[in-house]
């Protein structure tokens, strides 16, 4: 019998293995995104449709333009604004 | 081993800091890895969850709620309390990104990338116009139909976001079909608020709270009703996770209106 489940556990803990482990921010936002993706057809094989649902809307999409948006915001080519600290050294 | 995020993992960590959160981190999974056994088995009939109530609301579900879909049914109707809860707290959170990001501006890009003109191509700005039509009405089949089939408020709250939001990212800002984000926050305190009047209004008719038998309406049997409570009741959701995603996206992007 084919283990759908455990396959898509695997193929989880493969995509959290790659988000720890690649070179830039967009890349593990993507994989993020197959990995709610995985976690959303585990959740249609064990039989819950309706979290399944929202994993694909909430985790898949939503969550995904979030985090680009956030890189966007404070990605590699963002400088904090200088601002003198009280009491910290100047910069 | 490849190279890692720079800033992310570990750079600055003494050895020792090292070393106590791993031991930390086994402790927590050691004790994660006792407590397992504990939790019932997938399936299994003896569990307390399925002795109780899972009996009562398969076998009488769809003829005291009108609903056939039981998730939806015990999510809107017996567990109203509960989504009440779920949706007092996404508002609160879009409220939060509104006080905390609405105002600051601690960062600022080296290159203006602005977002407020439109931006991409014509294949890009054709391709919107003809999706959005379609999310927005499978946004709405969602929600009107998850009676019977997957879906609710929820979900076609987070697909009417998603519709408003790929219209901002390829038109830009500007033409945001008119809906700010002043008008997001007014969209998502009108559904939290239909939801909390459709639980009271039965108050005054005898009921009790989010007892929607007890609601106002031209049709007599109580199982229509409690549908016809539960459909204003997703529309709620709807409203208000629509409303606070599109406030939670504008406030990333950071633009004062």
């Amino acid at each position: 019998m084919l283990r759908l489940d455990i396959l898509f556990i695997v193929l989880m803990i493969a995509c959290a293995w790659g988000i720890l482990n690649v070179k830039s921010h967009i890349s593990a936002v993507v994989i993020f995104g197959a990995f709610s993706f995985f976690s959303c057809t585990f959740f249609v094989v064990t039989g819950a449709l309706d979290v399944a649902f929202t994993e694909a809307a909430v985790g898949a999409v939503i969550t995904t333009v979030y985090f680009m948006l956030a890189i966007y915001k404070t990605g590699e080519n963002v400088v904090p604004v200088r601002r003198k600290v009280r009491g910290g050294p100047n910069p | 081993m490849t190279e890692r995020i720079p800033g992310v993992l570990g750079e600055g960590v003494s050895t020792r800091t090292r070393w106590a959160s791993l031991v930390l981190l086994g402790l927590f999974g050691a004790l994660m890895i006792a407590a397992s056994p504990g939790l019932p088995r997938v399936g299994d009939a003896n569990s307390v969850p399925a002795n109780h109530v899972a009996d009562y609301y398969i076998e009488k579900g769809y003829e005291q709620t009108g609903v056939p879909n039981i998730v939806t049914a015990v999510l809107a109707d017996y567990r109203g309390y509960d989504t009440m809860g779920e949706t007092t707290v996404i508002f609160v959170a879009g409220l939060s990104c509104l006080l905390i990001l609405g105002t600051q501006r601690t960062l600022r890009r080296v290159e203006e990338l602005d977002l407020d003109s439109p931006f991409g191509s014509v294949v890009l700005d054709l391709g919107c116009r003809l999706l959005v039509p379609f999310i927005l009405l499978f946004a709405l089949y969602v929600v009107f139909h998850g009676h019977s089939s997957p879906g609710g408020g929820f979900q076609g709250g987070t697909f009417l976001a998603a519709a408003a939001i790929l219209i901002r990212l390829v038109r830009g800002k500007g033409e945001s079909w008119g809906f700010s984000r002043r008008q997001a926050l007014i969209v998502a305190s009108i559904g939290g608020s239909l939801y909390v009047w459709i639980g009271i209004i039965p108050m005054f008719y005898g009921k009790q709270f989010l007892d929607y038998s007890g609601l106002p309406l031209a049709v007599t049997d109580i199982p229509h009703l409690r549908a016809y409570g539960t459909l204003g009741i997703e529309l709620g959701v709807a409203l208000t996770v629509m409303g606070v995603l599109i406030i939670i996206f504008d406030c990333l992007l950071g633009k004062e209106e």
